[in-house]
């Protein structure tokens, strides 16, 4: 009896000191979330309490399916991804092999540098970047006339305002490219290296060959934290275009938020919400499913 | 028995007398929005505090997260707040709550000065004929001009849009711009057409549903896509809002604008504008000649309202009153040139300060409010959503208006109109 009451106590002793924790985590995540759920089979006008909450099944999702401009908000944001993906990966994984090339002195220096984009908040950035792109006194297109090329209405031409977000998105994530990959980079073996020198290989196919295949698990999960987080994007889309012109930027985050936030529809921005979640959940299986076969192969 | 009577009266009394002390306590919690009003009110605070032994305690919110926290504040019906700022476009959207006082029965008892109030201003800061909103300060929109780069083309101020055409075709020169719009998609972009809009005969709501394809919506879009194709207004209109327009007056690259009159008292200074004296002010061009043009402006302004569940609703409305009394009002005219009251636009020493201020009460007299309903935030976005695909070549100015019309009637048939 005495073993058991021991055992008993020293189960409970963990428990109860990770209980906060969880109960922390249970309200702030875990019951918002179910309790969204819940409300997105539901009727639910915030701005017409009187009407009640009624359930509604399946028709909240039915209307996001039709809405035209949720289908538009996310074919956007997936093309808004198919921009800043690539570019944030391979900028990012070129910058890392410079800096981590052995003739480049005062690394930490400029890793210190480097973090700096990450650590301003999205809708400062947004703002930096309004006045950067300004037709007429922006610095962006200072620099395209002093090289010769005409001004870009940079925020005003639906041809470029995707183009322009997708740069300030760039600006400030590529650094975490750089950081996760240099990470990955100092941790590599040196022996496969040297085994190529002596057959013969330059530089270029060292990096095919061994670094490229050997930093495939680090590059995936750089891409899988990169694509939730850009998927996610919303402060910089808001201080930059407020979504406009017309729909041109008008993500999904942006469109969840207004629907919830501005016109106070929590039933239906709840269920585009988890709709949101849903496609983000299809493609962060798809990579996981690639991150293992790079681990595997690896 | 006696044993256990007396602590149930002893505790009996301290519940009693700690309930007095509560009701009693003059603390009044605000949320206020980051607005120069609420620089003269902070500083005035002393004074109030002072005079009437009331504490009160404030909340400095950005424009966006004010309306956030007001709602689910008003919402959930916490009373953790007595007074809550709102601006004219969230009247509605408070009062629809059923969070928030009508305040009509209180006047005459606090000293409200209702109907003091500039008479416009004060209606639009009600919802379904009742009082829901103080108005503390408001401005509205117009049409701004260089005189002298008109007088050098040997033009008059332009009164109707094809003048108009004329003049921004004519003073579009080297990096100047003829004329410019706050165009931005958002509630300005709205707010600033608006007026084109009301200048072409247009009427956008009958109280069931809109018309903006009607012959005025579309010929007021075509208008400034007609502007934005010549080349006349600066490339980057779609995304300006008052101050891009203000400081392009300032820098000499915009000879005249429409947007709020909030910038015309900076733009009249000269110590700010180099092109001060040059400055004319106006109601914008009517489409035709014969168009009448009165009511021209939408409203905007900041106004108090005092929540249901404020468990401190005297103190509230004394801070209230005093708030948005006539000498805190002559405050605020000097400091940033708003006001409530007609006399603050009209006093020797404000329009001394700022000589545009008669010229904006001339506004915002025939300035009306735009949607008075809850549901005015989704209409107003849908609006500036198809405009803004206008001005940028997305849409035509009548596939602008259809889709506008349809969509808003949408909203307001789901939501019972």
């Amino acid at each position: 009896l005495q073993i058991q009451t021991h055992s008993l106590k020293k189960n409970i002793f963990p428990i109860v000191m990770v209980l906060p924790a969880l109960l922390i985590i249970f309200g702030v995540i875990v019951y918002p979330m179910l309790y969204a759920f819940v409300m997105s089979f539901c009727s639910f006008e915030l701005l017409k309490m009187y009407q009640g909450i009624h359930f509604i099944g399946l028709q909240n999702y039915i209307a996001a399916l039709k809405d035209p401009n949720f289908i538009n908000s996310i074919r956007l944001t997936f093309k808004f991804l198919l921009i800043v993906i690539p570019v944030e990966l391979v900028v990012g994984i070129a910058v890392a092999m410079v800096i981590n090339s052995d003739h480049i002195k005062g690394k930490k220096i400029i890793r210190g540098l480097i973090i700096v984009p990450i650590m301003i908040t999205p809708i400062v950035v947004g703002l930096m970047w309004l006045y950067m792109f300004d037709y007429d006194i922006g610095i962006v297109n200072y620099l395209l006339t002093s090289i010769g090329i005409p001004k870009i209405n940079w925020l005003g031409d639906v041809d470029f305002v995707i183009k322009a977000v997708s740069i300030a998105e760039i600006w400030q994530n590529t650094p975490f490219v750089i950081l996760l990959v240099l990470a990955g980079l100092e941790g590599l073996p040196r022996e496969p290296y040297e085994s190529a020198l002596v057959d013969g290989a330059n530089a270029w196919t060292s990096f095919l060959k061994i670094t490229l295949p050997l930093l495939k698990p680090v590059i995936l999960v750089a891409l899988l934290l990169r694509t939730i987080d850009a998927y996610r994007v919303f402060g910089l889309v808001l201080a930059l275009t407020n979504g406009g012109p017309g729909t041109a930027t008008e993500v999904a985050s942006m469109y969840v938020y207004k629907n919830g936030f501005k016109f106070w529809h929590i039933g239906y921005s709840s269920a585009l919400s988890f709709l949101m979640l849903f496609i983000v959940l299809i493609v962060g299986l798809l990579y996981l499913r690639f991150l293992k076969v790079g681990w595997e192969e690896t | 028995m006696r044993r256990k009577i007396f602590p149930v009266i002893v505790f009996s009394l301290f519940l009693a007398l700690s309930s007095i002390s509560l009701a009693e306590r003059k603390e009044v919690k605000a949320m206020f929005g980051a607005h120069a009003w609420k620089d003269v009110i902070i500083a005035n605070l002393p004074q109030f505090e002072k005079e009437t032994g009331i504490k009160v305690e404030y909340e400095v919110l950005s424009e966006d997260v004010l309306f956030e926290r007001a709602i689910l504040e008003l919402t959930s019906g916490t009373g953790s707040y007595d007074v809550i700022a709102d601006v004219i476009e969230w009247v509605a959207p408070y009062a629809a709550t059923g969070g928030v006082e009508p305040l009509d029965k209180y006047d005459a008892k606090y000293q409200l000065n209702l109907k003091d109030k500039i008479a416009a201003v004060r209606k639009a800061h009600m919802f379904k004929n009742k009082q829901y909103s103080l108005p503390i300060n408001c401005g509205s929109r117009m049409f701004y001009y260089r005189k002298d780069l008109l007088a050098r083309e040997g033009l008059s101020v332009p009164k109707t849009w094809e003048e108009l055409k004329t003049a921004a075709k004519k003073l579009t020169k080297g990096n100047t711009y003829g004329m410019s719009m706050s165009a931005r998609k958002g509630a300005i972009g709205v707010l600033n057409w608006m007026p084109w809009f009301w200048a072409a005969g247009g009427r956008e709501w009958d109280g069931h549903r809109v018309k903006f394809n009607s012959e005025a919506g579309i010929a007021a879009t075509q208008l400034w896509i007609d502007l934005i194709n010549s080349k006349s207004t600066p490339p980057g209109i779609t995304n300006f809002a008052i101050d891009d327009n203000k400081s392009g007056i300032m820098r000499g690259t915009i000879g005249m604008a429409s947007f709020e009159t909030a910038a015309a008292l900076d733009l009249a200074n000269q110590s700010k504008n180099p092109y001060a004296a040059s400055m004319g002010f106006d109601l914008v061009p009517a489409r035709f000649k014969k168009t009448k043009r009165t009511a021209t402006a939408v409203l905007g302004g900041w106004g108090f309202t005092l929540t249901k569940q404020s468990r401190n609703k005297d103190a509230a409305l004394k801070f209230l009153a005093w708030a948005t009394s006539k000498s805190m009002d002559q405050k605020f005219a000097l400091t940033f040139g708003q006001g409530a009251y007609p006399e603050s636009y009209t006093s020797e020493a404000v329009v001394q300060k700022f000589p545009a201020l008669p010229f904006v009460l001339n506004t915002l007299n025939g300035a009306k409010t735009l949607f008075p309903i809850p549901e005015n935030q989704e209409l107003a976005d849908i609006l500036t959503t198809e405009l803004t695909a206008a001005f940028s070549g997305q849409k035509t100015a009548k596939q602008a208006m259809d889709d506008a019309t349809s969509r808003m009637n949408d909203v307001l048939a789901k939501a019972g109109y």
